[in-house]
């Protein structure tokens, strides 16, 4: 206990070094900062977060259960690292690193939701949840999981805003605090019941539907109305199952879930790419083998995360502004790179079909030159269709905002086979000659 | 569609948080030391003589703090307040009450104090912890 004191007399002492760079969040139990450390010489380090906590309320020791691992070497890689955490009588001060990126809320504004953003984010927020659930002993549980508390840092989620999270606690009853956002948190956290592992899952239930729809209706309650937001079957059911009422009805753990949910794309995948050709409805789902599950994510689509700039103009509030600014995407990056090499390859193939058709070699002199027209013209546009194809579109699209992916590749197709069959005819048309 | 803060839903809910800390924190009007004494001898079910004891005191001003005879200084105080095992909140209240200044970390001593009075340290620990950290023990 000695060398806890220390300790602690020495985060005492660095109190006053701390400056508050802005406010983030202002509540009668919890005040969040973002700061900076001035050191004695005038440098600055950060920013870092830091919350203040008032414990009275049994809030807040999810901070001191997290300082304790971290201490005794624990990695939770979806937690942020926590740098010093105080606690004075009913005051808990923690300060934490300052996770760049936007929050899982914004991202979702944004682009709106999909099945390929979460099929790149479910699995791995599962992870997360999952090594708080099975990390501690008794298992942690966040009890406050809600996509403003998800913030995605490079592809990957990072869990923040442990403030109501607690240990799991055998004898209590019903909680005596009720806390939790209406729309994520399980009917237990407000009164009836104990919470535990499964009212994480719960709300794991609903962020599912917020990723893939973009909404998360509170009336929201059964498979059918799941599926006419707009979810697929399978992972109606998933979700479904996820937010019963009962405990006991919901998926026993976050890993379990995590399955289902993988099962649940590989029925879905293959039938989106049906509907996609225009062909029969989506089917009830293919049933693959439970090995198939994880080789099964790899056909979804990646989703990109390069894809634009997120939410950097957009004025939202607090601590979003903030997340958002570590997401500046750097105007050279690989994908856009090669767009600009494929642009400039082919304008000069483009320049060296023209050259052909105004000065024609020995081979070509013979033709006429309607003919030559037609050959260079249609191999261009054969070429420039693959050209088409090939580039990178989310990246074309900072540039063209307006594009339109799916009419880009159509056109592109229609462009190659009629090029091909020009370019067929035309030989025909010179073996005539 | 901003998403509405957890305390919102929690003044909706109309459920006080705790009830306990609530109850601790609100019931007791500032009042003389004595009678904040005795009232949580009650509530702990605690003995005089028995805290008298543990907090090292001469019985006899014990008693007199007690009944109010007598004004203790600050670390008298927090004698008590460790022989009861009360909560920072607790014993701040009981300094206020004698008249002292309260415990705040602000002052490196206090803040050992406090520390020790979270972590539900004796008295002997606490004296020991400041012994070792250079600072005046309480008794």
């Amino acid at each position: 206990m000695s060398g806890e004191l220390d300790a602690h007399l020495s985060a005492l002492a660095r109190a006053d070094s701390w400056r508050v760079d802005q406010r983030l969040k202002e509540t009668e139990f919890e005040t969040t900062d973002v700061v900076f450390f001035e050191g004695v010489r005038g440098g600055e380090l950060g920013p870092f977060v830091r919350k203040r906590i008032n414990c009275s309320a049994g809030v807040g020791s999810a901070y001191e259960e997290l300082m304790r691992a971290q201490h005794v070497g624990m990695r939770l890689l979806a937690v942020p690292h926590l740098v010093e955490c105080t606690r004075v009588g009913d005051t808990l001060t923690v300060v934490m690193e300052y996770v760049s990126g936007p929050t899982l809320q914004h991202l979702v504004e944004e682009r709106g939701g999909s099945l390929e953003l979460a099929a790149s984010l479910f699995p791995a927020l599962c992870d997360a949840v999952a090594s708080l659930h099975e990390g501690f002993i008794p298992p942690l549980i966040h009890r406050d999981l809600k996509p403003s508390n998800v913030i995605v840092r490079g592809g990957r989620p990072v869990i923040i805003d442990f403030g109501i999270a607690r240990l799991w606690r055998a004898d209590a009853e019903a909680d005596t605090t009720h806390f939790g956002t209406r729309s994520y948190a399980p009917p237990e956290q407000f009164g009836f019941g104990q919470t535990d592992v499964r009212s994480d899952v719960y709300a794991l239930g609903k962020l599912l539907l917020f990723c893939l729809t973009g909404q998360n209706p509170h009336d929201a309650r059964n498979e059918e109305q799941y599926e006419a937001l707009g979810v697929e079957r399978p992972l109606a059911r998933v979700i479904a199952r996820a937010t019963a009422f009962d405990p006991t009805d919901r998926y026993g753990g976050v890993r379990e879930m995590r399955l289902a949910f993988e099962r649940a794309v590989s029925g879905v995948v293959p039938a989106a790419e049906a509907a996609d050709e225009g062909t029969a409805a989506v089917s009830a789902g293919a049933h693959r083998a439970a090995s198939d599950a994880q080789g099964a994510l790899n056909d979804v689509p990646p989703f990109d995360w390069e894809y634009g700039p997120v939410g950097s103009d957009a004025q939202s509030s607090g601590a979003a502004v903030l997340h958002e600014e570590g997401t500046g995407r750097p105007k050279r990056s690989p994908k856009f790179v090669k767009n600009i090499v494929l642009i400039a390859l082919y304008a000069v193939f483009v320049l060296g079909c023209i050259m052909a058709i105004v000065d024609p070699n020995e081979q070509d002199r013979g033709f006429p030159l309607w003919y030559l027209v037609m050959e260079y013209l249609s191999v261009a546009a054969l070429v420039g269709s693959l050209v088409a194809l090939l580039l990178n579109k989310p990246a074309l699209a900072v540039w063209i905002p307006r594009l339109d992916m799916k009419r880009l590749r159509l056109a592109s197709v229609i462009v190659l086979i009629t090029s091909v069959v020009v370019f067929a005819a035309a030989g025909q048309l010179a073996g005539a000659l | 569609m901003a998403e509405r803060l957890t305390e919102e839903v929690l003044q909706e809910l109309l459920d006080a948080p705790s009830i306990d800390s609530f109850i601790a924190g609100h019931d007791f009007p500032s009042c003389t030391l004595s009678e904040y004494l005795q009232h949580l001898l009650e509530k702990k079910h605690l003995e005089r003589a028995r805290v008298v004891r543990m907090a090292d005191l001469n019985e006899t001003f014990g008693y007199q703090i007690f009944t109010g005879a007598r004004n203790p200084s600050r670390n008298k105080v927090l004698q008590i307040a460790f022989a009861m095992a009360l909560s920072l909140r607790e014993t701040n209240r009981a300094l206020t009450a004698a008249g002292v200044s309260t415990l705040t970390c602000k002052s490196r001593r206090d803040a050992i104090i406090i520390f020790c009075i979270d972590h539900g340290c004796s008295l002997q620990k606490v004296n020991e912890e400041l012994f070792r950290l250079g600072e005046e023990t309480v008794c």
